[in-house]
């Protein structure tokens, strides 16, 4: 597995400060050998699935949104809500 | 007054027959988090009691774990990037609990977005162990494990995406239960690996987390991966459970013979044991856990830019910049699964380890299911080691990432399992968990009471 955690942070946007740099480094070594070991496997030819077909069916009913609701939190916690969209 | 020790179902019951009331019982946990979190800083936000004396909570205030969102109240996941977060709506397990005459104690610390497994890697500070202030309480969920074993609260959610619940339960002594996938609704928990997470209950006994766990348990609109499962009591009073040998040879010398010695008491007690020498894929779990977990972490966590959630940044010469600027708020631990995750995703890794971790996930979950047939419960140790000292994880993050071995099974097959002490070395507890078949939650939680019951390691109860 190739990869720099210089390359790894341009990828993600990610900006990594000097202090942090030897910590992630050491913390993404760890994961990277955890996924290394994934290349031992041999997949099996069964194609994945989530589940049975029944199980993706949705049977939920759609709940309408309270934008009338949620402005009226907001508004009650405004002050302690800092920098927040200017649209409210 | 004095409730250290009480138990939510004892609470209840005293004020059911008027020896207590439930302003006293929100005035003593309320006033026992303040002085006590400054040295356990098991709470990141905590608000005075303001209930009301009714439904089946009578009014009781709960420890909320700060990445389960609460209206009104400041809800961050542990995270600079959610510093000053106020969600406007309730989770549903929020919501349900109010219905039931609950009400929000405080929110509790945390691993950051719920990524670690000692409460180490917070914004806010290290969770410290009430059992010993130098070690870990274990995590993710350390806040609200913290609180209820050091009588700051009498129950608390959690969350747990591969031990977040049983983890921090098993080095403080306590119980975790984490529930079967969809059991509870996810809608409100803020997402950090939604195939791999739950809402889960930490409380000081099986009966008190069954308490909380029929309240908030169903199927939810707001959450379509939901399911009602049974909520029947079950009638069992031998248990059959297996013991996976390969899971207890992963622990420290200590916890095999707290283990070991806690089967010998279930013998004795009638529980029927069985052994299984190998679960053949116990070597991939982990890696198939943390390449799941780091790929949904890296997309769930790309909402967090600046401009749909976290802070503003006052200047940036252009989007990406804005967005790398925006996205330096998140801690080590986030920064390096985002990395982990959104390299997993790319071209032509894609296949080498996301979907290979998909693969290895199927075959665990068929493993699981074949083992656990004619079985009530397998049952493990939690936790492979006892509680480390506060730094040492940060210093080699390997010891955090392969504690967690033998907790990631059941969030990988969306089993429930439950942990309670099982033994005792020095301060600290021994976890023992049992894991049933997806939706047989009440299944398990029978297993544990009975097994709690024989084994006796912590007394709850009026000191």
């Amino acid at each position: 597995m190739k990869y720099s955690i210089n390359k790894l942070s341009k990828l993600s946007m990610l900006k990594i400060s000097k202090e942090e740099e030897k910590m992630i480094a050491k913390k993404v070594q760890a994961l990277g050998e955890l996924l290394e070991k994934l290349d031992a496997i041999e997949p099996p030819k069964e194609a994945f699935v989530l589940a049975p077909e029944g199980e993706h069916k949705r049977d939920d009913v759609p709940v309408e949104f309270d934008s009338d609701e949620i402005i009226k939190v907001f508004n009650e916690v405004k002050g302690r809500y800092l920098k927040g969209p200017k649209t409210l | 007054m004095n409730l250290e020790g009480y138990t939510l179902q004892l609470i209840l019951r005293e004020i059911e027959n008027g020896s207590l009331s439930p302003e006293d019982v929100n005035e003593f946990y309320y006033k026992r988090s303040v002085e006590l979190n400054s040295v356990l800083n098991a709470y990141i936000t905590l608000l005075e009691p303001r209930s009301r004396a009714e439904g089946d909570l009578k009014g009781i205030a709960i420890a909320i774990k700060d990445n389960i969102s609460t209206k009104g109240i400041r809800t961050t996941c542990a995270s600079k990037m959610l510093e000053n977060y106020v969600p406007p709506y309730d989770a549903t397990a929020v919501s349900s609990l109010k219905k039931h005459g609950g009400s929000v104690l405080g929110k509790t610390n945390m691993d950051e977005f719920a990524m670690g497994s000692s409460g180490e890697n917070s914004a806010f500070g290290p969770t410290r162990n009430p059992l010993n202030k130098e070690y870990v309480t274990g995590g993710s969920s350390s806040g609200s494990a913290a609180a209820v074993a050091a009588d700051m609260a009498p129950i608390a959610l959690g969350s747990d995406t591969g031990g977040s619940v049983r983890a921090p339960a098993s080095f403080t002594g306590i119980v975790g239960f984490k529930p079967s996938y969809g059991a509870i609704s996810r809608y409100g928990l803020i997402a950090y690996a939604n195939s791999l997470e739950v809402i889960g209950i930490l409380g000081k006994s099986v009966e008190d987390v069954k308490i909380l766990f029929k309240m908030i348990a169903g199927k939810d609109p707001m959450d379509s991966t939901s399911i009602n499962v049974d909520l029947k009591e079950k009638n069992i009073s031998k248990p059959n459970i297996l013991v996976i040998k390969s899971f207890v040879e992963l622990s420290s010398e200590e916890v095999k013979k707290e283990f070991y010695n806690s089967i010998g008491k279930l013998e004795s007690a009638g529980f029927g044991i069985s052994y299984v020498d190998k679960f053949s894929l116990t070597d991939y779990m982990l890696s198939s856990y943390y390449t799941i977990a780091c790929a949904e972490a890296s997309t769930n966590l790309s909402r967090y830019d600046g401009i749909r959630y976290g802070p503003k940044v006052e200047s940036a010469s252009n989007w990406r910049d804005y967005i790398s600027k925006a996205r330096s708020f998140f801690g080590p631990e986030v920064k390096a699964r985002i990395m982990m995750g959104t390299f997993i995703l790319s071209a032509g890794y894609y296949e080498t380890y996301y979907l290979r971790a998909l693969q290895l996930r199927k075959m665990i979950k068929q493993e699981f299911e074949k083992i656990i047939s004619g079985y009530d419960a397998v049952y493990v140790p939690t936790m492979p080691v006892l509680p480390w000292k506060i730094g040492k994880a940060i210093e080699d993050p390997k010891i955090a990432y392969a504690a967690d071995v033998l907790t990631v099974l059941p969030n990988l097959t969306g089993s429930p399992a439950i942990s309670i002490p099982v033994g005792k070395v020095r301060e600290f507890f021994v976890g023992g968990q049992f894991i049933g078949l997806r939706a047989e939650d009440m299944k398990v939680l029978k297993v544990a009471a009975i097994a709690e019951n024989v084994l006796q390691v912590k007394k709850n109860g009026r000191n």
